[in-house]
């Protein structure tokens, strides 16, 4: 049996990324003239895009004073480490970036493992009540989370989890659009293959792990940039289940941060505050912006996978 | 592509099928008898996790609704009824008010947001030189959080900050700048405009997958007939995008109706209420003033308040034939 050596090779559910790079051609001559005067507007778009963040990141290098007094000025002999120095004294942003490391590491792969293992069982087994539970997981799909915040909380505490990492973790792990993503792409890996692998003795599990996870590789992918995005840039949850100093998430450190400059923070002025959430807001923005721009294409094709759920 | 070509062929269809098969047969009919059991074990986790953190809660705020339960409390939670409801819709402005800029934002945001999206789309579609460079580059403020955004667009609209800087500049000085989040009447449109450049790009990416799965031969045809690129547009490109556009829709208004973090690091409602929302609300009552019962009560007003939204979204956008 060849299962083993030709498993990289099955194209059938790397349909994201078929549909990515049929899309990334571009179009052929229509609409709009590609004239000069579209091309100088999608500069100009594109200043406004970036001049915040550049903005930023080169702001967070200038004396706390000077961000205050000028700005738009960039002096190059006054460029300084001074606010990320004072930042890094001031503010728990290593314990935020620690918190936000492990909630990444352990959630995601909560997610990445328990979605696809429940969307293979749904897309490949017959149980009793499977469809009255996958039709109430696609119901809990409409629902907006948001709402949930508040009896959430309130299990937290009745559980003693406020300020822990299970808080963080376990509720959002799984969500219910993952699992119907998952379905859908494993729904199309061909039965044969599955057979094929239970004819030479795999185990159900042992199908789930050595055939359909390889198979449906590309999508995970996607599903993994996604979760990765997600759970960075959380912070709704995060702030309401644990705010407190030694268990706050990245974002949240930042947000503390950033109410301080309204000026109740003892013994600190409003520029040297200033100073240190530009380098704060920095040095959060710059790794997940690395990992996109390296992985441009992984991103783009989850979120779209992702967003094509109706 | 085809599907099963590299696929190993399956060892049953070798020759002589009526010898061979039997067997096989009867053991994949066997590993399927204990599919029931597998298929149940592998979904659990999951399940599992929906039912803690998902199902319960959503029982939970139903219950509370009817409660005066308090975060931290000596008494437990005594049932009163429609009280919450009552207090919600006469007696607490905030909410009232809440709920007028929530539906301010979401009724602003969902066309512009939706508008500017296709056209850069449109824009980023054509085959001009760098598109593929542009489209990450809008695409930044998506990957970028939303607490750092809110953070630097804070700065942005303070009264000497890069917003009036630029207006400044544009119009040579003629027009000066407010606060913007400092000023009722500006906070919550200074809202807005951050909001919609946070999130276009995205949107920008969803049309565009939309506008690349019509036809060329469409477009030759609308050309062949003489038609202009507007009427390229409004006869083909339009039509071709109906699904899309629901999709376009109906996700712009769940996120706008739920806006929170903006609010939250940049305004924390004010300033005179002009900026609170549904959820902002519902997590001040709820969590920083400790008014369980209350907060979930919002939380069930603003659920059905999305589900009504949604429902009326769904008629209007159904196919009419």
């Amino acid at each position: 049996m060849t299962t083993h050596t030709e498993r990289p090779a099955a194209p059938a559910p790397t349909r994201p990324a078929a549909t990515w790079s049929a899309q990334i051609r571009p179009a052929t001559t229509r609409t709009l003239p590609a004239t000069l005067g579209s091309q100088a507007f999608l500069l100009l778009l594109a200043l406004a895009f970036l001049a915040p963040v550049a903005w930023a990141l080169i702001s967070a290098f200038k004396p706390a004073t000077q961000i205050i007094s000028d700005p738009l000025g960039l002096d190059l002999t006054a460029l300084t480490l001074d606010n990320y120095r004072r930042m890094f004294v001031d503010v728990p942003i290593g314990q935020g970036f620690l918190n936000t490391a492990v909630v990444l590491v352990v959630k995601g792969a909560i997610t990445l493992f328990c979605a696809p293992l429940a969307a293979y069982a749904f897309a490949k087994y017959r149980f009793p009540g499977r469809d009255l539970l996958f039709g109430t997981v696609l119901i809990t799909l409409m629902l907006p989370t948001i709402v949930l915040i508040i009896p959430l909380l309130l299990e937290m505490k009745a559980l003693g989890w406020v300020n822990t990492y299970q808080a963080l973790i376990l509720p959002g792990a799984v969500d219910a659009f993952a699992i119907f993503w998952m379905r859908q792409v494993i729904a199309d890996v061909p039965d044969e293959l599955l057979d094929a692998a239970r004819v030479d003795g795999a185990g159900e599990f042992g199908i789930f792990t050595r055939i359909v996870l390889p198979v449906i590789r590309p999508a995970l992918a996607g599903l993994a940039v996604l979760t990765v995005m997600n759970i960075y840039n959380d912070f709704v949850w995060p702030v309401v289940a644990a705010s407190s100093e030694r268990m706050a998430a990245l974002q949240v450190v930042l947000s503390t941060l950033a109410q301080n400059i309204t000026g109740n923070r003892v013994g600190a002025d409003y520029a040297t505050v200033t100073g240190e959430l530009l380098a704060a807001a920095s040095i959060a923005l710059v790794p997940l912006l690395i990992v996109f721009i390296a992985l441009q294409r992984h991103f783009i094709n989850g979120i779209l996978a992702g967003s094509v759920k109706g | 592509m085809t599907t099963s070509a590299s696929i190993p062929a399956p060892p049953h269809a070798a020759p002589e099928p009526g010898t061979v098969e039997a067997p096989r047969r009867r053991r994949i009919a066997a590993a399927r008898r204990s599919e029931g059991r597998s298929g149940l074990a592998m979904a659990t986790p999951a399940l599992l996790l929906l039912l803690l953190f998902l199902v319960i809660p959503v029982l939970l705020a139903f219950g509370l609704s009817f409660t005066n339960a308090r975060l931290i409390s000596p008494n437990p939670p005594r049932f009163v009824g429609l009280d919450n409801f009552v207090r919600a819709f006469t007696a607490d402005p905030t909410f009232l008010r809440s709920t007028l800029n929530t539906f301010v934002f979401a009724l602003v945001i969902v066309p512009v947001q939706a508008g500017l999206g296709l056209l850069l789309a449109v824009l980023v579609n054509q085959k001009v030189r760098g598109v593929a460079m542009f489209r990450v580059i809008y695409f930044v403020p998506v990957v970028t959080s939303i607490v750092v955004v809110s953070i630097l667009w804070q700065f942005m609209y303070e009264q000497d900050g890069l917003v009036n800087s630029f207006i400044n500049t544009i119009t040579f000085g003629a027009w000066q700048g407010t606060a913007w989040l400092n000023n009722p009447s500006t906070a919550l449109g200074a809202i807005i405009v951050l909001s919609i450049w946070q999130a276009v790009g995205f949107h920008m990416l969803i049309w565009l997958s939309g506008l690349q799965t019509i036809p060329e031969e469409l477009y030759e045809a609308a050309r062949m007939d003489g038609a202009t690129p507007w009427q390229q547009f409004t006869n083909v490109t339009w039509p071709g995008l109906r699904s899309t556009m629901v999709f376009v829709l109906v996700t712009i208004t769940i996120a706008a109706l739920g806006l929170f973090v903006q609010v939250d690091v940049m305004t924390q409602g004010g300033p005179v209420n002009s900026t609170t929302t549904l959820v902002y609300h519902a997590v001040r009552k709820g969590y920083r003033e400790q008014e369980t019962g209350y907060g979930a009560t919002i939380s069930l007003i603003f659920f059905v308040l999305v589900l009504i939204v949604a429902l009326v979204q769904r008629f209007l956008t159904r196919e009419k034939d």
